[in-house]
């Protein structure tokens, strides 16, 4: 970029330009298309470090816990994912007070002042410790660019929003809420939580009441209880007691079905946000919502007290991506290693340690047609292809010998995260897993693919073994197609796959365009002689996971394969 | 007002890039925060004219550009230097950019390769309220030093998120 243009834009960036540099800033802009690209790509940088700074360039844990939770202000909604969606909610959060300041009213003066503040914990500022912890999860399928919800993990407030399964939050004032998917929820403090979609169920410790609930068509004030609130259809609001009472009230603008009502153990009702509907008992069924998760069974493995942070980086690798785009791959493949039907088709690029002069590293790409997945890398290798492990007496250790394996899930109805775990995560762990848990870990559509070339023979080498480790492990099977090509500098290589569908359990209903799949890639790279693994790094790992799991022995640690 | 799901997919989905197009004009993060949220109001209240078969960015763009000209006038700033036209030219070319997404993908790595005292830096400037005049306050140092810095840093930045979309063979 033009020194002195960026100069100019830092300064504009920053706020300290000069009279001068306003005009010389529009004059550039308007007679050079250059100048314009480079400015284009200046504010999307200055946006995206205004969007992101805060939960990207920082070791999370840290600063997540010193965040002050977000105020439910004007910036605060244009913050948090969908600003649109949040214009429009404004209005209803306006009505919704207005619910509220009558509910008040009928308050005994006790309960007024507990919701004034009694038993609100100070602000963030002055405590250290986050407002809300992650305590489980179950089946989850977090929202897009949100926080990462591992079990153990903060929550500094704001936006919550899942699109499956559910997340148990403990407040730091020991108030537990339950977000089932698909759902959103703004937590804007200790006492108060702005429902978007979903369902949520609340638990208040004994002794304290106080927790407010909004929608857009309900304001639910507690009074020392668990209860449930849960968006239907029409937006309407259904509220659900399981102990103690709560006083909800309408968010309608008129005065007679506004009137709050007190509901008590075993009472529903459901609030419609049309201006003159009443709210409607409805039928107590405890069923309707989750109160209690089960723990998936993410258990990392526990740190050793010989471990460093370097050691910790080469057992689980240091994954950057959580997603790679799987694109529809162009009429007649020819799998050679070349690479020349990939141009254009993007799909992660990392380094073994994370610098960027890192000796190892990868380009991994993925495509489809109807009958093949493709798999290619570019893999920078110092010690390229020199793998000697025989695939056909050591096919199952293939990958010490440098190479990629590319672990997927096909199951279409299983969707993204995939979920099984192999026998050695239960056994290592002391578990017995249920009788579910251990069909989820069979399942067919899960591949371990591991790709390799036996350098005595110039052979391009492939494994497959199905479910979680469990299935039979089929060597060079036919079908498939693979090459490999050294790079002429001898510093790394290229490899490119077909494997057909047939041989991934899912001939009759594959992947298709906008499926959004599990898998996850690790690199291999072997000593001078080629029989030792010497590193290896991950990636595409769900981030949502503990990052001291094995991604061979849990599904859900896979990351996203998104279908194009 | 029945608003087409579709509407909803695209105008959550294209947030970044409308707010990085108002920040072109508006420059302050926090205020372009506020021009974003006036267009997303205006683009509900349009929502029933949206053509879902037609691209959404470049409709949505007329709008925010519309937005940040009428936050422009109102604050009385940089009326001069950003005319209709040149507005217009920015939006158009914005709406049209290919490298958006694959930049800011390429960003989340390059922000992890910072070193600590960087990362702090950036944190400080974009952090609500964050300003260099603030900075300079607490480093005791110049506001233009503080903006070198962070420009190295911004530089810095930009060149490895180049490298990054080169080395995915997008640019």
């Amino acid at each position: 970029m033009n020194t002195n243009w960026q100069e100019l834009f830092n300064r504009v960036a920053d706020g300290i330009q000069s009279e001068t540099d306003e005009l010389d800033l529009a004059a550039v802009l308007r007679a050079s298309p250059e100048a314009r690209r480079d400015y284009r790509a200046f504010m999307e940088l200055h946006a995206a470090l205004h969007w992101d700074a805060s939960c990207l360039a920082q070791p999370v844990h840290e600063r997540l816990a010193q965040r002050v939770a977000p105020p439910s202000g004007k910036g605060f909604n244009s913050r948090w994912l969908a600003a649109a969606i949040a214009s429009a909610v404004v209005i209803a959060v306006v009505i919704a007070v207005g619910g509220f300041v009558a509910a008040l009213a009928i308050l005994p003066e006790r309960e007024r002042a507990t919701v004034a503040g009694d038993v609100r914990v100070p602000p963030a500022a002055s405590q250290p410790e986050p407002l809300a912890i992650i305590k489980r999860t179950q089946f989850l399928v977090p929202g897009e660019n949100g926080p990462v919800l591992q079990p153990g993990r903060p929550f500094s407030g704001g936006r919550l929003a899942i699109r499956g399964g559910a997340v148990e939050l403990v407040l730091r004032n020991g108030v537990t809420i339950i977000l089932e998917g698909p759902g959103e929820l703004d937590l804007i403090d200790e006492m108060a939580a702005f429902v978007r979609e979903g369902r949520v169920f609340v638990r208040m410790p004994k002794g304290m009441h106080g927790f407010r609930v909004r929608t857009a068509s309900a304001d639910v004030l507690d009074l020392g209880t668990e209860f449930a609130v849960g968006i239907g259809s029409g937006n309407a609001t259904d509220v659900q007691v399981y102990d103690g009472a709560v006083i909800a009230s309408s968010s309608s603008k008129l005065e007679a079905s506004r009137s709050p009502k007190r509901l008590q153990a075993g009472q529903a009702a459901r609030f419609r946000p049309e201006p003159s509907a009443e709210s409607q008992p409805l039928p107590y069924r405890p069923d309707r919502f989750v109160r209690e998760l089960k723990n998936d069974g993410a258990i990392a493995v526990p740190v050793r007290t010989d471990e460093d942070a370097v050691t910790a980086a080469r057992i689980f690798g240091r994954p950057q991506h959580d997603s790679i785009t799987v694109h529809r791959a162009p009429p007649a493949m020819i799998v050679d290693g070349r690479l020349d039907e990939w141009a254009g088709r993007p799909g992660f690029t990392s380094t073994r340690d994370g610098s960027a002069d890192c000796p190892e590293w990868a380009n991994g790409r993925m495509m489809y047609d109807d009958g093949f997945l493709y798999i290619a890398a570019h893999v920078g290798d110092p010690l390229p292809l020199r793998g000697i492990i025989d695939p056909e007496i050591d096919a199952e250790f293939g990958w010490h010998g440098g190479g990629v394996q590319v672990r997927v899930s096909t199951d279409r109805r299983l969707g993204w995260p995939a979920r099984g775990n192999s026998w050695g995560y239960y056994a290592q762990r002391g578990i017995e897993p249920t009788a579910e848990q251990k069909e989820w870990s069979r399942n067919p559509q899960l591949s371990h693919l591991t790709m390799w070339f036996h350098a005595p023979t110039q052979t391009p080498c492939l494994t497959i073994v199905d479910g979680m480790l469990v299935g039979e492990l089929r060597v060079n099977p036919a079908g498939f197609t693979g090459a490999f090509q050294a790079d002429k500098d001898g510093k790394g290589y290229t490899l490119e796959y077909a494997i057909p569908w047939t041989l991934l359990g899912c001939a009759d209903d594959p992947p298709q365009s906008g499926d959004v799949l599990a898998a996850v890639w690790q690199v291999n790279w072997s000593d001078e002689v080629g029989h030792m693994r010497r590193e290896h790094m991950v990636e595409i790992r769900n981030r949502n996971e503990p990052l001291r799991i094995n991604v061979f022995e849990r599904a859900m640690t896979w990351g996203r394969a998104e279908y194009r | 007002m029945s608003v087409p799901a579709e509407f909803a997919v695209q105008i959550t989905k294209y947030q970044r890039q409308l707010h990085a197009f108002i920040l072109s004009m508006v420059w302050n993060p926090a205020e372009a925060d506020d021009v974003l949220q006036e267009t997303n109001l205006v683009l509900w209240q349009k929502a029933v004219d949206f053509d879902a078969t037609r691209p959404f960015l470049p409709w949505a763009m007329r709008f925010a550009q519309l937005q940040s000209l009428a936050w422009l006038k109102s604050r009385q700033r940089q009326r001069v230097v950003f005319d209709s036209d040149l507005v217009r030219m920015l939006a158009t070319e914005a709406a049209a950019e290919p490298l958006f997404d694959p930049r800011r993908i390429a960003l989340a790595s390059c922000l992890e390769k910072l070193m600590q005292p960087q990362r702090d830096l950036v944190l400080k400037r974009y952090e609500p309220q964050g300003s260099v005049n603030a900075m300079a306050a607490t480093l005791q140092i110049t506001p233009k030093a503080v903006s070198d810095r962070l420009r190295r840093i911004r530089q810095t930045l930009l060149d490895c998120v180049s490298k990054g979309v080169a080395r995915e063979g997008l640019a």
